[in-house]
C-alpha cells in the first residue's frame, strides 16, 4: 500500500506545481482520493485490472503461451501416442499443465477471460479522455503555457500581438491545424491536428471488445457439424455423423435446426501433374470440388445449388461449405448401354476390385474392374480403369494353350479413362466417373455480422491510430506590457508554446522549428 | 520469343546488380552523410531496382496466370518489394523533414542482397494452384501481410542501429522514431492481413481461426508488436528506448520463424479442407 500513497502524493504535488489555481491541466490529471482498508483493496485492484502494465503482460504471456502451443505437439495435430513416446515419463504432467492442448486449456482460457476485462475495464478509464481530447478544447494558463515549454523554445517576433495572431492562424491553418481561441482570454489559443489518430485505438479498441463478445455468443449458440454424402443420399441436420456444440451441452443456449441436406451430384476436378511429378509418384492435387445439393429448410424451403470450396451456400446464420471429398469405393459405368454403379469391394491379390456378372450369349459371365484413381493409386495421373472378362474357368481372350504356357501372359482387356467406352469382346463398357462422396461441413455462425462490425473497426481503428494526434497551446505575451490581455499596440511579441504528442516527437520538433522558420 | 527475352529470374538478376550499386551508394552516404548526391542516387537506384522486382513478378504473374504469390520464391520477391518501398517512402519523407537518415541504408541493402540472392536459390517453376488457394481473398490476405513484414524489417534495421548507437553512447531518438513509426506502420498491415486471413478462412473452410502453426506464430508476432506499441503508450513507465528496440527486435524473430519457420523447419502443416 505503501507504493499507491507515494504515487498519490506525488501525483498532487505534480499537480499543485505544475497547475495555477483556476485551471484544467493541460495532461488532465486527476487528484486520486486517498482510500483505506478494503475500499483500498478494491481501489488498488481496479487500478491493476485496468492498467495498460497488466496489458502489456497479458499481451506477452499470451505470445509466450502460444508460442508454446506451437512449440509442442498439440493433440489434435498430432497422434497421442507419438506424444507419449516422445515425452516419457513427464507426459502425464505436461498433459495436467495442458502444454499438449494449449488453446482449449483452462488457463488460455482464463488468460483470454482477463484480457478481456482488462480491455473493458482499461476502456472505461481512457476511451473518455481520448475521447474528450478531440472533442471538448483544453485551455491552459499563460504561466503554465510559458514554464512547461520544453523543447519548444519561446519565439519573439517584432509585430503587435493581434498580427502575430493572425499571423499564427495563418500559418497554422495552412499547415492543417485545427484552432480554438481560449474564450476567457484572447491570446491564448488551443491547436490540435491529426485528431483521428487519438480517436483510432478508441475505434480498435470497441473492435477489440466486439470480437470478444462476438466469440462468446459464438460458443454459446453456434455449431458445427460434418458429414460425408455420396451422389443421391440425404440426412437430417441432428444426425449428421458429427455435430459439434461450441461449448459443453449444460452451457450451451443453441439449436440444431431440422434441416434435410441432400447431394444430387458430386465431382472432382484435379490440378494436371507434371511427367516429374508422376516419375516420383506424386499425385495431382484436387482443383475444386462442385458439389449439387439440395436443402429442404425447417420450413420446407426447397434450395437447390451447387457449392464449391470458397463458394458456401448460406441459409441466414446457417452455411453449409464444401470441404472435402472421400473415395466411396464406388464406380459409375455404363455395361451395354444400361447404367450401373459398382462396388469395388473384393480383392484380387492386394488390390481392390469391383465384379459385376454380366450375361453374354445367355451365359453368365464376370465383368472385372480395376480402378486406377488419382490420389488413391500412386502414378496415377487421370482416373482410369482396368476390365477383364472371366467365364468361372478362364479370361477371356486368353487361349487354352496360353493358359497352360504357365508363364504370365496378358488376357485381352480394356483400358478406359474417365467418359470414354469401348467394347471387350461381346461386352460394352462405358466409364462414366470414379464416385466420391462430398464431405460437407455446416456451421451456425450467429456472430457473423459481430464479426464483420470488429473486423471493420479494428481494421479502421489501426489505421487512424497511424496517425500522431499533436496538440499545441500557445500563450502570446506583448513585451514591455503589464496587461497581457491588452497590449495590442506593442511592438513585439512573445509566443510561448507547449507542444504535446505521444509520438513521432522529433518529427513534432521538426514542424515546430519548420514553422518558427516561417514565421520569422 | 525473342532469343534474349527477359524473364522473371534475368529481372531479378538485373535488380540485383542495380541494388549492388545501391549498395555502394549507400556507403557512400554512411561515409559522406553530408553530401545530397549520394542520398538521391542511393534513393533512385533503389527505385529501379524496386521497378525490376516488380516486373519480374507481373511477368510470372501473367505467365501463371494467377497472381504470382504461392511459394517461398515469390514471397520473398515480394517481401524484397515491400520492404524497398517501404525504405522509399520512409526515406524520402524524412529526407523531406531534413533528417540525416545516412547510417541505416547500407545496412538494408546488404539484407535485401542477401534476399534476393536466397531466393533465386529457391525453386522457381510454376504449380497449379490447390483449391483451397484459388480465390480473391488470397491475393490481398496474402500481400498485405507481406507489406507488413516489409515494415517489420526496416524496423528491424532502424533498432539495430538503434543499438549500436546506444553503443557508442550517440543520439538514438531518430532510429528509435524510425522504428516506432515503422512498426506502427507493420502493426495495422498485419493485424488487417490477419482478419482477412480469418474472413477468407471462414468463407473457405467455415472458420475464422484454428490455431494451425502458421497463424499462431502470426498471432504471436502481431501480440509481441501490440505489447511494443503499448510500451510505448505507457507515460508512466521507465524505460530505456534501448528495451523498444529490444521489443522490437524480439518481434521481428517472431517474424521470422512465422515466415521460414512454420515453412521450411516444418513446424506443422497447413491442413487444408481436412474434415476433423
Ligand atoms: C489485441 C488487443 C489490443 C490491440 C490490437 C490494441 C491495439 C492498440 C493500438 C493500435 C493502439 C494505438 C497505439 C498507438 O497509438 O501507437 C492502442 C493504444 C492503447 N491501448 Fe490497446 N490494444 C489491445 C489491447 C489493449 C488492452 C487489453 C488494453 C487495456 C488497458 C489496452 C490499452 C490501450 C491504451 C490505454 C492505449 C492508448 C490509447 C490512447 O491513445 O489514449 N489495449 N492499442
Amino acid at each position: 500500500m505503501d507504493a499507491s500513497k507515494n504515487s498519490t502524493v506525488r501525483t498532487t504535488a505534480q499537480t499543485t506545481a505544475n497547475q495555477p489555481t483556476g485551471h484544467t491541466h493541460a495532461l488532465g490529471l486527476k487528484q486520486f482520493k486517498k482510500h483505506t482498508g478494503v475500499r483500498a483493496l478494491i481501489h488498488d485492484l481496479h487500478r491493476m485490472v485496468s492498467s495498460v502494465q497488466l496489458a502489456i503482460t497479458l499481451l506477452s504471456t499470451l505470445a509466450l503461451a502460444t508460442l508454446v502451443g506451437v512449440l509442442m505437439p498439440q493433440e489434435g495435430l498430432v497422434e497421442l501416442a507419438d506424444i507419449k513416446r516422445q515425452f516419457g515419463e513427464s507426459y502425464l504432467y505436461l498433459r495436467a499443465l495442458g502444454l499438449f492442448n494449449v488453446f482449449s486449456s483452462p488457463w488460455f482460457i482464463a488468460l483470454q477471460v482477463l484480457f478481456f476485462i482488462n480491455l473493458i475495464f482499461g476502456s472505461m478509464l481512457w476511451l473518455r479522455p481520448a475521447v474528450r481530447s478531440v472533442f471538448v478544447p483544453i485551455f491552459c494558463s499563460a504561466q503554465h503555457i510559458a514554464l512547461t515549454h520544453g523543447q519548444a523554445p519561446p519565439l519573439t517576433l517584432p509585430h503587435s500581438a493581434q498580427n502575430t495572431k493572425s499571423l499564427l492562424i495563418q500559418h497554422l491553418k495552412r499547415r492543417g491545424w485545427r484552432i480554438v481561441q481560449d474564450p476567457k482570454n484572447t491570446l491564448q489559443l488551443y491547436a490540435a491536428k491529426g485528431d483521428y489518430g487519438r480517436l483510432g485505438p478508441v475505434v480498435a479498441h470497441i473492435g477489440i471488445a466486439l470480437l470478444l463478445t462476438g466469440s462468446l455468443l459464438a460458443a454459446l449458440t453456434g455449431f458445427k457439424a460434418q458429414h460425408l454424402l455420396e451422389p443421391g443420399q440425404t440426412v437430417m441436420l441432428p444426425q449428421a455423423e458429427r455435430v459439434i456444440k461450441n461449448a459443453p451441452e449444460a452451457i450451451w443456449l443453441g439449436h440444431v435446426p431440422n434441416i434435410k441436406l441432400g447431394v444430387k451430384q458430386f465431382n472432382v476436378e484435379f490440378n494436371q501433374s507434371t511427367p516429374q511429378d508422376l516419375k516420383r509418384g506424386v499425385s495431382p492435387t484436387p482443383k475444386q470440388y462442385y458439389c449439387d445439393i439440395e436443402v429442404v429448410t425447417e420450413d420446407g424451403q426447397k434450395i437447390a445449388q451447387q457449392i464449391s470450396v470458397n463458394h458456401p451456400l448460406t441459409l441466414g446464420d446457417i452455411t453449409v461449405y464444401q470441404a472435402t471429398f472421400a473415395p466411396t469405393g464406388k464406380l459409375s459405368l455404363e455395361i451395354n448401354h444400361k447404367p450401373v454403379t459398382v462396388n469395388a469391394d473384393r480383392m484380387f491379390g492386394d488390390r481392390a476390385v469391383a465384379e459385376v456378372p454380366v450375361m453374354v450369349n445367355r451365359k453368365p459371365m464376370t465383368l472385372i474392374v480395376f480402378p486406377f484413381l488419382v490420389q488413391q493409386d500412386a502414378g496415377v495421373s487421370a482416373h482410369h480403369i482396368r476390365a477383364f472378362l472371366h467365364d468361372g474357368q478362364g479370361f477371356y481372350g486368353l487361349s487354352k494353350a496360353d493358359a497352360a504356357k504357365n508363364r504370365p501372359v496378358m488376357p485381352e482387356n480394356l483400358q478406359l479413362f474417365e467418359g470414354e467406352s469401348g467394347t471387350l469382346g461381346p461386352v460394352h463398357v462405358a466409364f462414366r466417373a470414379p464416385v466420391f462422396a462430398s464431405g460437407l461441413l455446416i456451421k451456425k455462425a450467429p456472430e457473423l455480422p459481430w464479426m464483420m462490425l470488429a473486423f471493420t473497426l479494428i481494421s479502421l481503428g489501426v489505421l487512424m491510430s497511424l496517425t500522431p494526434q499533436r496538440r499545441l497551446w500557445l500563450a502570446l505575451q506583448a513585451a514591455n506590457a503589464t496587461d497581457t490581455t491588452d497590449a495590442t499596440n506593442a511592438a513585439q511579441t512573445t509566443i510561448y508554446w507547449l507542444p504535446k504528442t505521444r509520438k513521432a516527437k522529433l518529427a513534432y520538433q521538426k514542424e515546430l522549428e519548420d514553422l518558427a522558420r516561417a514565421l520569422r | 520469343m525473342a532469343p534474349f527475352a527477359m524473364t522473371d529470374t534475368t529481372w531479378i538478376q538485373g535488380s540485383i546488380g542495380v541494388l549492388t550499386a545501391a549498395l555502394l551508394t549507400a556507403v557512400a552516404r554512411w561515409v559522406w552523410p553530408k553530401k545530397k548526391l549520394f542520398a538521391q542516387a542511393n534513393w533512385a537506384l533503389v527505385l529501379v531496382s524496386a521497378l525490376m522486382v516488380a516486373i519480374g513478378l507481373a511477368q510470372r504473374s501473367m505467365a501463371a496466370g494467377y497472381f504470382a504469390l504461392s511459394n517461398m520464391y515469390e514471397s520473398m520477391l515480394m517481401l524484397v518489394l515491400s520492404v524497398m518501398a517501404g525504405y522509399l517512402y520512409l526515406d524520402a519523407r524524412l529526407r523531406q523533414q531534413k533528417f540525416n537518415l545516412a547510417g541505416w541504408g547500407w545496412p538494408l541493402m546488404l539484407l535485401l542482397l542477401i534476399a534476393l540472392n536466397f531466393a533465386l536459390s529457391l525453386p522457381t517453376d510454376i504449380k497449379p494452384l490447390q483449391a483451397a488457394l484459388q480465390s480473391y481473398w488470397r491475393s490481398i490476405h496474402v500481400p498485405i501481410i507481406i507489406s507488413a513484414y516489409g515494415f517489420f524489417t526496416l524496423a528491424f534495421i532502424a533498432s539495430l542501429v538503434h543499438l549500436v548507437l546506444h553503443a557508442q553512447k550517440k543520439d538514438t531518438r531518430l532510429y528509435d522514431e524510425l522504428t516506432h513509426k515503422s512498426v506502427a506502420i507493420g502493426f495495422p498491415l498485419l493485424a488487417i492481413g490477419i482478419i482477412l486471413g480469418g474472413l477468407w478462412a471462414n468463407e473457405a473452410w467455415g472458420n475464422y481461426w484454428s490455431w494451425d502453426p502458421k497463424e499462431s506464430m502470426s498471432l504471436v508476432t502481431l501480440l509481441v508488436y501490440g505489447a511494443y506499441l503499448h510500451l510505448r503508450v505507457r507515460e508512466g513507465l521507465t524505460l530505456t528506448p534501448a528495451t523498444y528496440a529490444w521489443v522490437s527486435i524480439a518481434g521481428y524473430v517472431m517474424m521470422l520463424v512465422t515466415y521460414f519457420g512454420v515453412n521450411i523447419m516444418g513446424l506443422g502443416l497447413h491442413s487444408y479442407g481436412k474434415i476433423g
